[in-house]
């Protein structure tokens, strides 16, 4: 049995009442082409005794990129009580030399080499293979593949820049933020709903045209006969989840189109602000979407510039939203390391994000003290845990201050960015949670040790190993 | 001492329908609050099995729901019991009228039972597994449990519900009851077939059957065997002395022997139509899901269009062309370890996640993995 959970408009339920009703001895494998949407696999870990008395083989087969993985609510409920769920897990391996071989033979036998010899392509998919190996989460063989086969030869990022070069000129840019907006909820395995792209656009007549101009534009860049959007379902998608992730970044690294890209990061949760109800709670599609967005952005991509300013339009459009404002917080603290990590650091954009952090960290806390503590509270907040939140906060908080310490050259200020670490760190502990509480204690440790109290530092060090282990 | 049972606490039964107009000294009334309601009821039903030598189950609805309304006196300390004598006569001609039909309805069964041994065995040249009638009171929506082998080593399961009544419509419930008590059963048939030995089905009973097939995901077919569909009466004629005992007179003429085989290949050939229909039905696509056949993937035609597209990594999904005509090379490196791991996994519930950036060939990995297993079977 086969489906493709990531293009599922709703939840796949595991048909495990058919699985049951097979033959004796029945095997079946289940492939799952993505994650997200498969539910009722926790029904298949039930029926486990029930299959194995009858003798039944079911082997559920999924396939997930790393970071979407991660975030799975599938693999939380298949890993829960696990000791070691990652033994359920492979890393597909890059491929080997035979495999680059055989690759490089096809593309050639089928004329899509454009005059370049089978051992160039063999050349370039070792290159792209072996750099695989050391940033595993960036794709390599499907831009090394449209790059071989290009017929004018171009890298990939020269053939994305160049599609978005060309529609930029074209109708007021319409057609080139169509592009971009497709692009952004694509890469989160998701498709732009008619009525958001109609709204970006800002009208059906305008959508329209720029549809017409980008199919037009697709086809005479990648010579392809596949169709920009499938419109049965009101979706629209790209050629391919890598395409569109490309396009995003070219976009962000360009100094032409990255305003246009950081716009539209502002406009989509603006835009699905009118299909929210009277208790302004959005349709479970829509909130999807504007939840995995931000979260591919940010694990995915690593742009988190974008990522934080589709959370803060996300928040703008109902202030009681403390968990988004809390996302943006750690947002910024990312990006904030990203920053610290280029060379020179630019110390104005630094000292904004520490600002920026630190503000969110904090409206946040009061935001969930005030929604939280109300009687008139949304519904989805019901049952929300209003001390689960302060751990988080104030453990992100507490690590934001650390890190905003190093780069502080006056001392008094540096010290005061460690104390407040402190004791943002001691608000965090929670003795009956031990991955909080080893977490707070190496922050707090690492913290004592720049303040130079290093006799603190071993005692809480000591504390958290005797108390919670040596995690 | 006499007990008055009425179906609401504290309303006091309508003496003009629910007993005598003077209640005797002594009786006392019993609402379904009291907690004597269920042991009020039981007492009656097992009074009138033992009265009238039935089970409670194969009361008419209209008795069943008038019955806790009326008197059921019951004396202490002796062993006589008296009923209504009103209420008596019309219960036992109720109970005389459907001894008449169950009579009839039970020589139907027991003849379409032999029918079935004799055409499946004899004639026809299968194996029989099972050929039995159920116990009655227990039935669970069949009155025949028929399983065989043909020649080729495919197994049959079929369900028969019989139904003798000579004339009218048959109730929606004595059909669909039924249905819904199989769907809930365990076994696995590949038909439940509603046998008629005079009727026909009728336009309203016809029109449910047809959308119970299509819109209910029954995982087996539902299939009517009468006089018009499947030819039972001249299926019968291939038999005479079956054929008398069903129809009381003998058929109207012999039959030659040609005239019997074709009957009996048209016979066949509607067993294995309706097995395969069930076959199908059991093992159709449910939801988003769809179920992978070595023949469905290779009907699929070789486009060189796509094969391009898929080369060149602009197809949204990955199409199951690319492992079924070699567009996709082999990924032996990835691709053996999984299939190791299905290989060697034991029965239960098992899983298993490959996890890459986009574009890395997980996709085709997992395709190609569902045609090596299909390969392997």
């Amino acid at each position: 049995m086969w489906t493709d959970a990531r293009h599922a408009p709703n939840a796949v339920p595991l048909p495990i009442k058919w699985i049951e009703s097979l033959d004796e001895h029945a095997k079946v494998l289940v492939c799952v082409d993505g994650s997200r949407h498969i539910t009722d696999l926790s029904a298949g870990i039930e029926a486990h005794w029930r299959l194995r008395e009858s003798g039944k083989q079911v082997v559920v087969l999924l396939s997930d990129r790393g970071h979407d993985w991660l975030r799975s609510p599938t693999r939380q409920r298949l890993v829960r009580d696990r000791q070691h769920p990652d033994s359920h897990m492979t890393t597909l391996r890059p491929l080997d030399p035979r495999e680059q071989q055989a690759i490089a033979e096809l593309l050639s036998q089928s004329g899509l080499l454009h005059g370049r010899s089978t051992d160039a392509a063999v050349a370039a998919l070792r290159t792209a293979s072996d750099g695989s190996t050391t940033t595993p989460d960036k794709p390599y063989l499907l831009p090394t593949l449209m790059q071989l086969t290009d017929p004018h030869g171009r890298g990939f990022e020269t053939i994305l820049e160049s599609v978005l070069t060309d529609l930029s000129q074209v109708h007021d840019r319409a057609s080139l933020r169509l592009l971009l907006a497709t692009a952004l909820v694509h890469g989160a395995d998701m498709g732009l709903p008619r009525a958001v792209a109609t709204r970006l656009t800002g009208s059906r007549d305008i959508l329209a045209t720029a549809l017409s101009a980008l199919q037009a534009e697709l086809q005479t860049q990648l010579s392809s006969a596949a169709q920009f959007a499938t419109e049965d379902d009101d979706r629209y998608f790209l050629h391919h989840a890598v395409v569109a992730d490309g396009l995003v970044s070219a976009a962000f690294h360009s100094t032409e189109h990255r305003e246009t890209l950081l716009a539209l990061c502002s406009d989509i949760p603006d835009s699905v602000r009118y299909d929210r109800d009277a208790q302004l709670r959005l349709p479970d599609d829509l909130f999807e979407l504007v939840d995995s967005v931000p979260w591919h952005l940010d694990k995915g991509l690593h742009l988190y510039e974008a990522a934080e300013k589709f959370l803060m339009s996300w928040y703008a459009t109902d202030t009681r939203r403390f968990p988004t404002l809390h996302r943006a917080a750690e947002c910024a603290t990312e990006w904030l390391r990203q920053e610290l990590r280029r060379s020179p650091v630019n110390n104005d954009l630094v000292r904004e994000l520490i600002r920026k952090a630190r503000s969110a960290y904090g409206r946040s806390i009061a935001v969930a003290q005030e929604v939280l503590s109300s009687e008139e509270k949304p519904s989805w907040f019901v049952g929300y845990d209003l001390r689960a939140h302060e751990i988080r906060a104030f453990h992100g908080w507490a690590v934001l201050e650390g890190t905003a310490a190093e780069i502080e050259d006056h001392p008094a200020k540096r010290r005061s960015s460690l104390l407040r670490s402190v004791e943002l760190s001691l608000l965090a502990f929670e003795p009956n949670d031990r991955r909080q509480s080893r977490l707070v204690c190496g922050t707090l440790a690492l913290t004592l040790i720049n303040l130079e109290l290093y006799a603190e530092a071993a005692r809480v060090t000591a504390a958290s190993i005797a108390h919670w282990g040596n995690g | 001492m006499r007990i008055t049972v009425h179906p609401v606490a504290g309303a006091p039964p309508s003496p003009s329908r629910d007993g005598p107009e003077t209640e005797p000294k002594g009786s006392a009334s019993l609402g379904p609050r009291s907690g004597l309601w269920g042991s009020g009821q039981r007492r009656y039903y097992k009074l009138a099995q033992e009265l009238l030598g039935l089970y409670g189950s194969t009361l008419p609805v209209r008795w069943r729901e008038a019955l806790p309304l009326k008197v059921c006196p019951v004396p202490c300390g002796t062993r006589a019991r008296v009923l209504d004598a009103h209420l008596l006569r019309d219960f036992r001609a109720e109970v005389s009228m459907q001894a008449g039909s169950q009579q009839q309805g039970a020589e139907f069964e027991q003849v379409l039972l032999e029918f079935l041994e004799r055409v499946l065995t004899s004639d026809l040249g299968y194996e029989l597994l099972q050929n039995s009638l159920q116990a009655a009171g227990t039935q669970y929506g069949k009155d025949i449990q028929t399983r065989w082998r043909d020649a080729e080593g495919s197994e049959y399961f079929w369900h028969f519900e019989c139904k003798s009544q000579k004339s009218g419509a048959l109730h929606q419930r004595e059909v669909l009851d039924k249905v819904l008590d199989v769907q809930l059963s365990a076994h696995r048939i590949q038909v439940w077939c509603l046998a008629l030995a005079h009727v026909e089905p009728g336009n309203w009973l016809d029109e449910r059957l047809t959308w119970a097939n299509e819109c209910l995901e029954l995982p087996f077919f539902l299939d009517v065997l009468s006089p018009a569909r499947g030819s039972i009466k001249k299926l019968f004629e291939c038999h005479p002395d079956l054929y008398s005992r069903l129809y009381t007179d003998p058929p109207t003429r012999a039959l030659d022997r040609a005239e019997r085989e074709r009957r009996l290949a048209a016979f066949a050939a509607f067993l294995r139509e309706s097995t395969e229909r069930g076959r199908r039905q059991a093992l159709r696509p449910c939801g988003n899901w769809l179920l992978v056949s070595r023949s469905r993937m290779s009907d699929l035609p070789a486009n060189p269009d796509q094969k391009a597209t898929y080369l060149r990594g602009l197809t949204p999904t990955c199409p199951w062309e690319a492992v079924i005509h070699a567009w996709a090379a082999e990924r032996a490196s990835a691709e053996t370890p999984l299939l190791s791991r299905i290989a060697h996994s034991e029965a239960g519930f098992t899983w298993h996640c490959i996890v890459a950036a986009g574009g890395e060939g997980k996709s085709t990995l997992l395709e190609a993995n569902r045609l090596a297993s299909l390969d392997r079977g």
